[in-house]
């Protein structure tokens, strides 16, 4: 049964993001912008805004996870939480990779400290120190702790990022979906909902792989340990 | 530069970033199978350990 909807998933990627594709350089109509060079690099948007997606639900799931490991002191949830801060750093690195890479074009420059790229690489860095946190303490209840309690903390500057360009004036754009503000034109939305969606899928399918490496991982390190003590 | 590099770069990167990481799961694993066979291994001698003081 694990095979086969790992196969589903599979399946459904393989098919999804050639559709992606199709529809970030085909499909979709450029936007209406003062220059070509806006035209053509807003067209990063479409794996930009699912990576970072894709990054808060990674973060999301490490904070429910971590709740629940210091609630019920189930191991299966903190190894939920790390494989889910593991693909959250992934994909918000790629968030920060990319956004900048469309902002030269646009903006002329390639970085500026506004809020929500300040909090965005904030975010970044509190998940990376919670890695390295797991790397350099010895595997136990206090490494499992601290650990979570990183892991619940950390998630404070979600909303953080979410919010910071209502909050504060950043040179970022506003949001252009959950805003009445602005909107996108039906081609856009639905090119970006069907990459968010695919996303997501590709979130699952990693989720269930990592967490999968991440049991035999500590099933063939307690092994080892038992037979190290006989 | 071009515009299109740019979104020729993001995408790279992007995709990058992806295949990277399943290239780092597929690593772990065939670590991970190495390490189950070092662990069949040792058990075995364990076993064959353990027979041979029983015998004698």
């Amino acid at each position: 049964m694990q095979k086969l909807i790992d196969r589903i998933l599979m399946f459904t990627l393989l098919i999804m993001f050639p559709v992606t594709l199709y529809m970030v350089f085909q499909w979709v109509p450029s936007i209406k912008a003062s220059n070509s060079a806006e035209q053509i690099a807003q067209r990063i948007f479409y794996y930009h805004v699912p990576s970072a997606w894709l990054g808060f639900l990674a973060f999301f799931v490490v904070f429910v996870a971590s709740i629940l490991y210091l609630w019920k002191r189930d191991r299966k949830f903190e190894l939920v939480a790390v494989s889910s801060a593991e693909i959250g750093v992934l994909f918000i690195s790629l968030m920060l990779i990319s956004g900048p890479i469309w902002a030269k074009p646009v903006w002329g420059i390639w970085w500026t400290w506004d809020a929500r790229l300040t909090s965005s690489m904030v975010l970044w860095l509190i998940y990376v120190a919670y890695l390295m946190l797991r790397r350099y303490l010895p595997d136990g209840t206090r490494r499992a702790n601290l650990s979570a309690v990183v892991g619940i903390i950390g998630f404070i500057d979600v909303p953080i990022v979410y919010y910071s360009i209502r909050w504060w004036e950043t040179q970022h754009p506003k949001a252009v979906m959950a805003s009445s503000e602005g909107s996108l034109a039906a081609p856009m939305f639905t090119t970006l909902l069907v990459c968010v969606i695919t996303f997501t899928i590709l979130y699952i399918y990693l989720m269930r792989k990592r967490y999968d490496l991440m049991l035999i991982e500590d099933s063939v390190n307690r092994n080892f340990k038992e037979l190290e003590m006989l | 530069m071009n515009a299109y590099l740019y979104l020729f770069l993001a995408y790279t990167f992007i995709w990058i970033g992806i295949f990277g990481y399943i290239w780092f799961l597929d690593r772990k694993t065939r670590r991970l199978k190495q390490e189950v066979t070092l662990l069949e291994e040792r058990i075995d001698s364990q076993i064959n350990r353990g027979e041979s003081q029983a015998h004698v």
